[in-house]
């Protein structure tokens, strides 16, 4: 080995060992706890078998709930992805200084956490300082009624998390669509709708996926508005695995990760299967 | 809280940087967001440098594995790098947090690093290369001024998700750190007080700033990818 090659074989060790401590390390951990059982006065493992998993699946409960996240999840991707592809049509044909100005908001409220963009809403919500305090005090409405913790404001939320995200990752490729492809269409005498609905949108279909793949990601994860602005009974999965870890429950709670993993692997490859592929070319 | 407000006054922000449970929780944001995205920019250019220089397979590997954080579910994240924490003896641990946060960034910078590293003509390195520069000095001489704006803004990014996080920082803390969005939540569950409201103010202006920074230098539309 040569003197220049040798910082590159170093690069190379520490880059493969840390990959192994981060990337392989945390999956290994937590396929390896999953199938552990310890000893709830020592915490030491005594024995490694499959019971967290019979636990897991001792009755339909934790799999109605990774079924309803899944599904809760989806309605808000596909929500987030019909607001944002207008939305950002909207900003992407704005001028450089309002565009810019757009784009800065969209990424200050993307980089917030859900601990504050949670605890933002709550207060936006909230009767004594919120929308109902100024409907009820301007006489729209009566009452005195928080509009949380509900299955509507968990998901308004929820959507307002995404939409950000959702819009940054869509604006690249909609600024690249080719304008004369809708020049075209409107001079062939096709309406705004019709544009948007077959030249727009099959053009988008690509980033379009991307955009629903990554923000189904994004929020199977969290837990913390589902918690602070949905009832228990709306509470997303991750909500169950966070309490288990609360309670140091952690080989049964990382027993719920890897079922929650493998089940979005799962949705990930059927939606590839679905609408992952490529439209046949007219020939 | 009364609707509409009653005498307005700057006593909450007082408290804020009165407070030391508030700016002992602000310190440790900054000190775990600044170490994670000098770690995570250091590792995502040397990930990326690799993967520029030769477009091998195990190069490929390399960019997916540092990435994979990234792509997990938080909550899955979370759990599996709390595990390892724990194995090495990190739980509970600044350190720790660090780890997590690195781990979970790198794929940000690195996404930026490529972008900047798509803008050095391979036909400057080449004119670089004929006048006898050493691969060093192409490195140091005219790769990396094209790629610093890129670096620094992904750096940037890398601090203000870092400083926002909540999720990793949660499970590897151990009950014995906080972070300001751990403060600003067990606040929440356990008592509301409007001093939350200058945590979350104190963070929206942080962003703002260092986006606009970002957007003021030029290269935001490069950064997503766009070519004005």
């Amino acid at each position: 080995m040569n003197k220049q090659q040798q910082p590159i074989a170093a690069t190379y060790l520490l880059l493969v060992l840390y990959c192994v401590i981060v990337s392989l390390g945390p999956l290994l951990f937590l396929f390896t706890t999953a199938v552990s059982t310890a000893d709830p006065l020592t915490g030491e493992v005594i024995r490694y078998d499959l019971s967290n998993f019979e636990e897991v699946f001792y009755d339909s409960y934790y799999a109605v709930q990774i079924g309803y996240t899944l599904g809760l999840v989806a309605g808000i991707t596909v929500v987030t992805l019909g607001l944002a592809v207008p939305l950002t049509l909207t900003i992407a044909r704005l001028k450089n200084r309002a565009r810019s100005a757009w784009v800065v908001m969209l990424l200050a409220s993307l980089a917030l956490s859900e601990v504050l963009t949670a605890f933002a809403w709550q207060l936006l919500l909230s009767q004594s300082s919120g929308i109902p305090g100024w409907l009820s005090y301007s006489g729209i409405i009566s009452g005195d009624k928080a509009w949380w913790p509900s299955f509507p404001a968990m998901f308004v939320v929820l959507v307002y998390f995404s939409l950000p995200i959702a819009m940054i990752l869509l604006l690249p490729a909609i600024r690249r669509l080719d304008p004369s492809l809708n020049e075209s269409a409107y001079t062939m005498g096709f309406s705004k709708t019709s544009v948007f609905f077959l030249v727009v949108l099959p053009s988008l279909r690509g980033p379009i996926f991307q955009t629903g793949i990554l923000t189904f990601l994004l929020n199977i994860g969290g837990f913390v508005i589902s918690q602070q602005l949905g009832k228990p009974s709306d509470w997303m999965f991750a909500v169950f695995i966070a309490d288990f870890m609360r309670t140091f429950n952690v080989p049964f709670a990382v027993a719920l990760s890897f079922c929650l993993l493998i089940a979005v692997l799962l949705c990930l490859a059927v939606a590839q299967l679905i609408f992952g592929r490529k439209p046949i070319e007219a020939s | 809280m009364a609707f509409p407000p009653q005498d307005p006054s700057i006593n909450w922000y007082v408290n804020f940087f009165a407070d030391p449970s508030w700016t002992s929780s602000l310190f440790n944001s900054v000190l775990i967001a600044v170490v994670s995205s000098v770690f995570a920019t250091a590792i995502a250019l040397a990930t990326a440098l690799l993967m520029w220089r030769r477009q091998s397979k195990l190069n490929q590997s390399l960019v997916g594995a540092v990435s994979l954080p990234f792509l997990l579910p938080g909550i899955v994240f979370a759990v599996s790098i709390s595990l390892v924490t724990a194995f090495l003896g990190l739980l509970g641990s600044l350190a720790g947090i660090i780890l997590g946060h690195t781990a979970l960034l790198v794929a940000i910078p690195l996404v930026t690093a490529r972008l900047g590293l798509g803008q050095v003509e391979q036909i400057h390195v080449e004119a670089a290369k004929l006048m006898g520069y050493s691969e060093r000095q192409i490195l140091t001489k005219l790769v990396i001024p094209i790629i610093r704006p890129y670096l620094v803004a992904g750096a940037l990014f890398a601090l203000i998700i870092s400083m926002n996080e909540y999720i990793i920082a949660f499970m590897v803390s151990g009950f014995s750190i906080e972070t300001l969005p751990i403060k600003i939540y067990n606040s929440q569950r356990y008592g509301f007080e409007p001093t939350l409201s200058v945590g979350t103010m104190v963070y929206m202006l942080f962003s703002l700033i260092v986006l606009s920074y970002i957007a003021a230098t030029g290269k935001l539309w490069s950064l997503l990818g766009i070519k004005e």
